[in-house]
């Protein structure tokens, strides 16, 4: 055989055993790996796009969470907005119920005081007149001051009925004088007794079955007290209303000090300001205990 | 060294069989690459991180790429035998710059061993890819007339495999032993390197025409296919 036919053969089969060699040992185990690990880049990578997939859909869900929430929050804030105003409006309603309320009760309790204090005014101006007329008295002569009392009880015994004086019931401070006694008895027209009551200051009291007639220093001293008391309680509603005015107070008092006033209560002092004009009481008064001796 | 182009002596006779230096360069250089390639390809199997693997899937990457480059399509046979044969001539280039050795695709024999393997793995692929009658009706398109103008095509473009990877083997291997034999061993160097690109490019060369050849068969055979 020959060398170059022995080459040729020999290569033949040489590089048939090579590729077979090289088939078994390179290209497919390491064919085998790269399509394993291509196989494995392909699950990686499908792994990563459903992880990816799976991340978004969570991004869209946290997305629709975080819209969901920002529209509840919105709808919260609105509803907490809307009670808190509605609780503002509330507490300012009830603030204002209190607020009244108490400026009623601040009301109530300044006019209390304000009566209170005009009471005490009155018995505080009542004592000062009396202390006035006591004092006027420890100046001016008793039988001057009775006798111009007694005149001025004549004058308003005139206005009664003549048979209503013969049973009045006559009271002084002190035994009357005798022209004091001739005033007063011309006036009822009878004889009379006069009972002494000290109390009384100055002056005479007749009470009869059409009224009484005092013209006493108490009942000065009393007509003082009620008629500063009743300018007290007027005056506050002449400062809170603004129908009445000064004028009206001052005209009222001026008619209470020109006329004569009534009573139910024949207990209560009746005083007068104008210790010219004694006072007239137009309805019976009850019959007065005994309290002191007759004069 | 002693330059021969044909003639090459004889190591020993097994019967009647003749034991030539080509052939124990082909044989070693057969091992090398079983061996070399075998642990490339445990290294890639087991060990996918490391350099060898790398080295593997460098290789592998680049005929597969060739391959498919070629024919249009992965095709692992075809990815076999053009490996083979790249990394053959390849290693026997290199294994020719070893001083005393000489290229096994330098012989004429061998050379034309390969080339007829391409010539054999054409219509074997064609007849695998469209039938025998499939395959053969080529030859007589477009025109019956053509049929012995595609056989000497065939034929001379398996000649022309041979002898040019063995001229260019041969030759740059004959230049070298003669610059040795005249100069030393120094100035030789850029010419051996030279011998050592001009034998890797033969592979590249070699395979790629070997790739087109038998890429050309299977595309036969499913243009057929399609028709």
């Amino acid at each position: 055989m020959s060398t170059t036919l022995a080459n040729f053969l020999f290569e033949v089969a040489n590089f048939l055993l090579l590729a077979a060699g090289l088939g078994w040992l390179l290209f497919k185990p390491v064919r085998r790996a790269l399509d394993d690990e291509r196989k494995r880049h392909e699950q990686q990578d499908e792994e990563s796009k459903r992880l990816r997939d799976e991340a978004e859909a969570l991004a869209n869900e946290a997305r629709e969470a975080r819209r969901a929430a920002e529209r509840e929050l919105e709808a919260r804030r609105k509803e907490m907005l809307a009670a808190a105003e509605r609780e503002t409006a509330a507490l300012l309603d009830e603030a204002k119920k209190a607020r009244r309320a108490e400026r009623e009760a601040l009301q109530g309790e300044l006019a209390a005081l304000r009566e209170g204090e005009t009471q005490a005014l009155a018995h505080a101006v009542g004592r000062l007149a009396a202390d006035a007329v006591r004092g006027l008295l420890e100046v001016l002569p008793g039988p001057s001051l009775d006798l111009a009392l007694v005149r001025a009880a004549t004058r308003e015994l005139a206005s009664l009925p003549p048979a209503a004086l013969r049973s009045g019931l006559v009271e002084v401070a002190r035994p009357l004088e005798p022209e004091a006694r001739s005033l007063l008895g011309g006036a009822l027209g009878v004889s009379f007794e006069a009972r002494v009551v000290e109390e009384l200051g100055a002056g005479v009291r007749v009470t009869t079955s059409a009224g009484q007639v005092d013209a006493t220093a108490s009942a000065l001293a009393r007509r003082a007290a009620r008629v500063v008391g009743e300018l007290g309680r007027k005056a506050p509603d002449a400062a809170g209303s603004p129908d009445s005015g000064p004028d009206d107070a001052t005209t009222t008092a001026s008619s209470d000090s020109a006329t004569s006033e009534t009573t139910t209560d024949p207990a209560r002092p009746e005083t007068t300001t104008d210790s010219a004009r004694p006072e007239i009481v137009a309805e019976p008064s009850a019959p007065r205990p005994p309290e002191a001796s007759h004069a | 060294m002693r330059p021969e182009i044909f003639d090459e002596p004889v190591l020993l006779w097994l019967g009647p069989v003749p034991i030539t230096p080509t052939m124990l360069t082909s044989l070693a250089t057969t091992a090398t690459l079983l061996v070399v390639f075998g642990v490339v390809a445990r290294a890639v199997v087991h060990h996918p991180a490391g350099r060898l693997a790398a080295v593997g899937r460098l290789t592998h990457g680049f005929i597969r790429g060739l391959v498919t480059e070629v024919v249009g399509r992965p095709a692992p046979g075809l990815e076999i035998f053009a490996g083979s044969l790249f990394l053959f001539i390849a290693g026997a280039a290199l294994l020719g710059q070893l001083p005393g050795l000489a290229a096994p695709t330098a012989n004429l024999g061998a050379a034309s061993a390969l080339a007829v393997l391409v010539f054999l793995a054409v219509p074997v692929v064609g007849i695998r890819s469209r039938g025998p009658l499939g395959y053969l009706r080529h030859y007589l398109r477009p025109n019956p007339l053509l049929f012995p103008l595609h056989v000497i095509s065939e034929v001379s473009r398996t000649l022309a495999l041979a002898l040019r990877l063995f001229g260019n083997m041969m030759s740059g291997h004959l230049v070298v032993g003669l610059i040795v034999a005249l100069v030393g061993l120094i100035v030789p160097i850029p010419l051996m390197l030279l011998d050592l690109l001009i034998g890797l490019l033969q592979a590249y060369i070699f395979t790629i025409l070997s790739s087109v050849y038998i890429g050309a068969a299977i595309q036969v055979g499913q243009g057929v296919e399609n028709e």
